[in-house]
């Protein structure tokens, strides 16, 4: 324990006598938790994630105002009652364990701060966490870690809520009382890589499974009904935006194939109450259900089973939080997990691949299920956002087109993509065989019909934060277009006309220029999730493109090349040539991603001013009446 | 020829023109033969207390590590204050990104209406 207070290590000789020395290093060890605090907190302000930060560090300084109060109280009594002295000193030591258990914790969470390029996406995820959970007070904190994984603390006040009962006893409403405050842990590495940050999107869904509440009608304590009628009754509507009536019906129908699934619910009922409690959250019962109905899992005995589920119930959780962050955001979400979890993909190229070495696109690991496999679910979700274009548009093509050349690169990938580096450390050992296979493909199927089950309840749990295929549709072909231009896509400007397209009228004159000009609504600020799919769809639809042709008119082809000019120079040509178009993709890359995030932070504070207009009225220089 | 807030509005609504002024807050921001620009979020501040007076642009990698010691970055969260001392010396962007087709040059000029409010 690194930062234990315990009493243990005090001077063996003490300055003071007895208590009064006591009372001096306890006094001692509160000033520096105010200290401790005070010092994290005057860095705080300049963060964008402060509300969040301000909220930690208030909660914080209250518990220690409080434990200082308990304690004072207490040493007080130990002069008064001497008889009771052996109690109160335990009695602070123990405050003292706690305060210190839990500032540490809290502070660490504050002591990496969100690095400058991430910053303009930090108010959009916080809006998205508040739409999802349904909690406008809800904040999210964000914390550059030097390891290359997004992680997410649903719950940052758990630690206060744990020690607040020895610490403060009083406090114990406030602490239940304050919102959700969830750290989202990012890669500083990654800092400046826009299009990866979409993943942050999967943690923001994890947090709305932690409160998603569905409306079981319960439940434990009555056998005889059945979990799966209930959930099968929730609803049988298909919402789904890519869904067919056909998969929505499906999704209701008992899912094992097996006989034995029809008289399984009435035998399965005790160990399902076992089952229940290795749930983390509402959602796990639908796993849990499906589970009990699956043959497969009937033959599992004792520890197996209940080690299946454990494993079985975080992949659940995994793939639920995908198609969620599919539906917040849209199809970066998928695009930027292909890069993040495929090293071999990344920017198209292994660009980050040493720290991500060795993963096995094939190999589930205990926590998460097999990247290829959980890629490869999402496709039809993220093609759903390109389906029944309400207008003809080149740029929703394109964008199609390019999703779909990346989808072929990660089935076939060219075999310079296919070099996997070696993992580090001992080799993994894999099962093999058929049986092992065969325990996979059980496991995912049960783990697809648990999600069928899930699947109407998408749209409920994503609630306001649902990313329409409207929005991205009307949308994608204005990104595109300023893309072109060099112009950074953050306002739609409602009179704006395309080329091409006639002229508008001559706007009506008054007898003063500043008067005839009033003060009207310019434009709206373009979705930040809308300018984050246009630009990743961008710089995928270049990057991606196939040969072009126009350069085959001017320049020879590879294989022409070769033959004119023979064996190695031919080869040395090529090697360069690659070289060149790889750099010319990292620029590329860069340059779209800054654009982007460019684009996020002038919408972001477009959106900001127009809220500030609105209230004021005065944001812009004084009118006065002009004589 | 000086354009007239009707023309570059013209402009502006035009995808083809190349002129992009990018946000603007309201339409009132184009007014006589101008466009009022603001402030944006990002500035460097000069740090007079690190006692750099000098440079030498002979020595380059010196030069741009003593501009780092010399030079702080300041973002300011949209619709909080930054102030500027009197002596202080800070160099800012504009809030709007700005592109000129070939056949525009533009000039910045600085605006007094909120020193003159209430006079």
């Amino acid at each position: 324990m690194p930062n234990s207070p315990l009493m243990s290590d005090l001077p063996a000789e003490p300055v003071l006598e007895g208590d009064v020395w006591m009372a001096e290093r306890v006094r001692r060890r509160l000033d520096d938790a105010r200290r401790r605090i005070y010092n994290v907190e005057r860095h705080v302000g300049e963060r964008e994630d402060a509300a969040g930060a301000q909220l930690l560090l208030r909660t914080l300084k209250l518990m220690v105002a409080q434990a200082t109060r308990v304690v004072e109280e207490t040493l007080y009594e130990v002069r008064e009652k001497p008889a009771e002295r052996e109690s109160k000193v335990r009695t602070v030591r123990r405050v003292l364990v706690h305060l210190e258990q839990m500032l540490g914790p809290a502070l660490e969470m504050l002591v990496a701060p969100p690095g400058l390029d991430f910053t303009c996406l930090i108010q959009p995820y916080i809006r998205l966490a508040r739409a999802v959970t349904g909690d406008p007070g809800a904040e999210l904190l964000f914390e550059a870690i030097e390891g290359f994984s997004y992680e997410v603390e649903a719950d940052v006040f758990a630690e206060v809520r744990e020690h607040v009962e020895i610490i403060a006893p009083g406090l114990s409403q406030t602490v239940a009382d304050l919102p959700i405050l969830g750290i989202v842990a990012y890669p500083a590495r990654a800092d400046s890589d826009t299009f990866l940050h979409a993943v942050v999107a999967h943690e923001v869904a994890h947090l709305a499974l932690v409160l998603y509440q569905p409306e079981f009608s319960d439940s434990t304590d009555s056998p005889g009904a059945s979990k799966s009628d209930q959930v099968g009754a929730r609803s049988t509507t298909p919402q789904s935006p890519t869904g067919t009536a056909e998969e929505a019906q499906a999704s209701t129908i008992p899912s094992d194939p097996t006989p034995e699934s029809a008289g399984g619910a009435a035998a399965a009922a005790e160990p399902q109450e076992v089952l229940l409690e290795l749930a983390r959250n509402d959602v796990d019962r639908f796993l849990i259900e499906t589970l009990q109905r699956s043959s497969y899992f009937k033959v599992l005995d004792g520890d197996v089973k209940k080690r299946t589920t454990r494993k079985m119930l975080a992949w659940f959780q995994e793939l639920v939080c995908d198609i969620l962050a599919v539906h917040m955001i849209g199809p970066a979400y998928l695009l930027g997990l292909t890069e993040f979890l495929l090293p071999t993909h990344s920017s198209l190229e292994p660009r980050l691949t040493p720290h991500r070495g060795g993963l096995d696109p094939e190999d589930g690991q205990e926590n998460h299920p097999p990247p290829a496999w959980r890629l490869t679910r999402l496709r039809e979700e993220v093609l759903g956002f390109f389906d029944e274009p309400w207008r003809p548009s080149k740029a929703l093509d394109d964008a199609k087109a390019a999703t779909l050349r990346y989808f072929a690169l990660q089935d076939d990938p060219p075999s310079e993509m296919q070099v996997l580096p070696e993992p580090e450390g001992e080799p993994r050992v894999r099962e093999v065989g058929a049986s092992a296979s065969e325990v996979e493909t059980q496991e995912r199927r049960v783990l697809d019909d648990a999600i069928d089950l899930l699947y109407p309840s998408v749209k409920e749990i994503v609630g306001e934060a649902l990313f329409t295929r409207d929005t991205f549709q009307r949308d994608l072909p204005l990104i595109w277009s300023k893309l072109e231009q060099g112009i950074p896509p953050a306002e739609r400007i409602e009179e704006r006309r395309e080329r091409g397209e006639p002229a508008e009228s001559e706007a009506p004159r008054g007898p003063d220029d500043n008067e005839r000009v009033p003060c009207t609504e310019w434009s709206q600020p373009i979705d930040w999730r809308s300018i984050l799919n246009g630009g990743y769809l961008y710089f995928l639809h270049h990057s991606t493109q196939p040969a072009e042709d126009p350069a085959s008119e001017t320049k020879p082809a590879p294989e022409l090349a070769r033959k004119e000019a023979g064996g190695s120079a031919a080869d040395e040509s090529d090697e360069r040539r690659r070289i060149a178009e790889k750099h010319a993709r990292w620029r590329d890359r860069d340059y779209l991603s800054g654009i982007t995030r460019g684009s996020i932070e002038l919408s972001e504070i477009l959106r900001h001013m127009i809220e500030m207009r609105n209230q004021f009225d005065t944001l812009n220089s004084p009118e006065r009446p002009l004589s | 020829m000086m354009l007239t807030a009707d023309a570059i509005r013209r402009r502006l609504l035009d995808a083809g023109s190349e002129l992009a002024v990018t946000p603007i807050v309201a339409s009132n921001q184009l007014r006589g033969a101008s466009v009022d620009l603001r402030l944006g979020p990002d500035l460097i501040v000069t740090r007079r207390e690190t006692g750099v007076v000098a440079f030498d642009p002979a020595h380059g990698q010196d030069m741009s590590e003593r501009l780092r010691e010399y030079q702080t970055y300041v973002r300011r969260p949209v619709g909080s204050a930054f102030y500027l001392h009197p002596g202080d010396f800070a160099i800012a962007r504009s809030l709007e990104f700005i592109t000129l087709p070939g056949d525009l040059s533009g000039q910045a000029a600085g605006r007094s209406s909120w020193g003159r409010w209430d006079w």
